[in-house]
């Protein structure tokens, strides 16, 4: 697909059909063809279990299609080797729902700083200015040393994103984005951009009909 | 098509009669083998994808890989040294002292060195040393990866361009393999003084000195360096084996204890294969 007025495409889902679970599983998502562009913002509406989140991981490359192709920039992510899929999911940031799936037996700035110190090949302290900045922004700097199980979900979730933001992507995806005390969790997104020189994103929100839209 | 003849029904009921049921037996068994062949099939294609992972990338991510492999041989080897060297102390007083005892009751006290070498140094210390890791640490292991499955913090790792076999197996496979040759290095040692300390207290004739110095005569090259490969291959088997058992599949609550036996089971095997390819180039080299 060429470039759309937004800008670039990034990714692409053609005829792109998702499984619930293992590839076995009858298809929750069936023949989506789905164009990410540069500085675009989606939300991903559904009922519950209508396979919202297996869409976005499939998006992401986190989860194998049952049909159709995943395209980065015009490149087959089938075709790609392992490590062109390592160096591609550094570009590509993800938020999981329920707590973001932080790593317990890590504080929250190491969970932070772990694609950091593994992609730059150093330790902690050398991460560890990016790392208050990026805790600093999502408001949660006081919780640095603190252990996830210790923090709620709504916190959990920021720490999340600042993780998946650590790398600065080129995508986000936001399963179930953070929710900010009296606003929609929607609200969050026009922030984003502009804290972090501008990601494009997609969000996964659970109300509304379903489909996508831009 | 064809009839069953008269003997294979007679057969058959009379099998049924002492209360075999001779299909079923068959498709268990036939099961059971398929069920082997699989995870032998999936142990060897996952414990190749660890060793292309250590190939092509041994000082990607070093900064912090190399503390991940230092927790683990301080989970695996430093930890549980006090237990190796409890087990080493009762062997060598319940096992070793009285063999010593014994050698020289039937006067071939000048065999010492050449069957503790046997017996501890080829045979017990890797043995008891990587059954001490599999149970104390292995056993864990397929808990903690397989709960990590499970909690989605697998695709978290991919999710941030972490390879998780780079990340969680790459350093228990070699942290494993490194502690299970400390800990048979310590067993032996400590299996040989408190089998002398048991031999001294039975009033065995037998000097320090010349004690060791039979061992020391007994011991070649080549036990040196298989011993070696023995005891590290002992430490891969164990952590390929619970990596894969618990990275699989995602486990649930009652899946834990099944799986972590299946692990321990599936190790032993690997063990006793090892075991034999082992006496086997024994056997070859002299």
């Amino acid at each position: 697909m060429s470039n759309s007025a937004s800008g670039e495409t990034l990714v692409e889902l053609r005829a792109a059909s998702v499984a619930g679970g293992p590839l076995a599983s009858p298809a929750t998502v069936e023949a989506v063809d789905w164009a990410i562009c540069a500085r675009e913002v989606w939300v991903v509406g559904g009922l519950p279990g209508t396979g919202k989140s297996q869409l976005l991981m499939a998006a992401a490359g986190l989860l194998p299609l049952a049909a159709g192709q995943l395209v980065w920039r015009g490149r087959a992510f089938a075709d790609m080797t392992s490590n062109e899929r390592i160096e591609l999911r550094r570009r590509i940031g993800f938020v999981f729902s329920d707590g973001g799936r932080l790593f317990d037996h890590l504080t929250v700035a190491q969970n932070v700083g772990l694609p950091l110190t593994y992609h730059r090949n150093c330790g902690w302290d050398a991460v560890a200015e990016d790392v208050s900045r990026l805790l600093d922004v999502l408001g949660i700097s006081a919780l640095a040393d603190a252990r996830p199980r210790q923090m709620t979900r709504n916190h959990r979730q920021r720490a999340a994103l600042a993780r998946a933001l650590a790398l600065r992507p080129e995508v986000l995806f936001l399963d179930n984005p953070p929710r900010r005390a009296g606003c929609p969790r929607i609200a969050l997104a026009p922030q984003l951009p502009r804290l972090l020189d501008g990601p494009r994103q997609s969000l996964s929100h659970p109300q509304g009909g379903g489909g996508g839209h831009r | 098509m064809a009839e069953p003849s008269t003997s294979s029904l007679s057969v058959a009921r009379l099998l049924r009669t002492f209360g075999f049921a001779p299909r079923s037996y068959i498709v268990a068994v036939g099961g059971w083998l398929l069920r082997a062949i699989a995870t032998g099939r999936g142990l060897v294609a996952f414990g190749l994808i660890s060793l292309g992972v250590m190939v092509t990338r041994p000082t990607a991510s070093s900064a912090v890989v190399r503390p991940l492999i230092g927790e683990q041989i301080a989970r695996a080897g430093l930890r549980l040294l006090p237990m190796v060297l409890f087990l080493a102390a009762a062997l060598g007083f319940a096992v070793i002292g009285q063999m010593v005892a014994l050698l020289r009751q039937v006067g071939a006290q000048d065999l010492v060195g050449t069957v503790m070498v046997a017996a501890v140094v080829r045979e017990l210390g890797p043995l008891v040393a990587a059954f001490v890791v599999l149970l104390r640490v292995g056993t864990g292991t397929v808990i903690e990866l397989g709960s990590a499955r499970a909690l989605g913090e697998v695709e978290a790792l991919e999710a941030l361009g972490v390879d998780p076999v780079h990340y969680l197996v790459v350093p228990r496979v070699i942290g494993m393999a490194v502690a299970t040759l400390a800990l048979t290095v310590y067993f032996i040692l400590a299996t040989l003084c408190s089998g002398y300390l048991f031999a001294f207290l039975q009033d065995v004739p037998l000097t320090p000195g010349e004690y060791f110095r039979q061992i020391a005569l007994a011991l070649t090259w080549l036990d040196f360096v298989l011993l070696a490969l023995k005891a590290a291959g002992f430490g891969v088997i164990i952590a390929v084996v619970t990596c894969y058992q618990g990275l699989a599949y995602p486990l649930q609550l009652s899946d834990v204890s099944p799986t972590t036996t299946v692990a321990v089971v599936a190790s032993t095997i690997a063990f006793v294969v090892l075991d034999a390819l082992f006496i086997v180039m024994y056997l070859l080299a002299g």
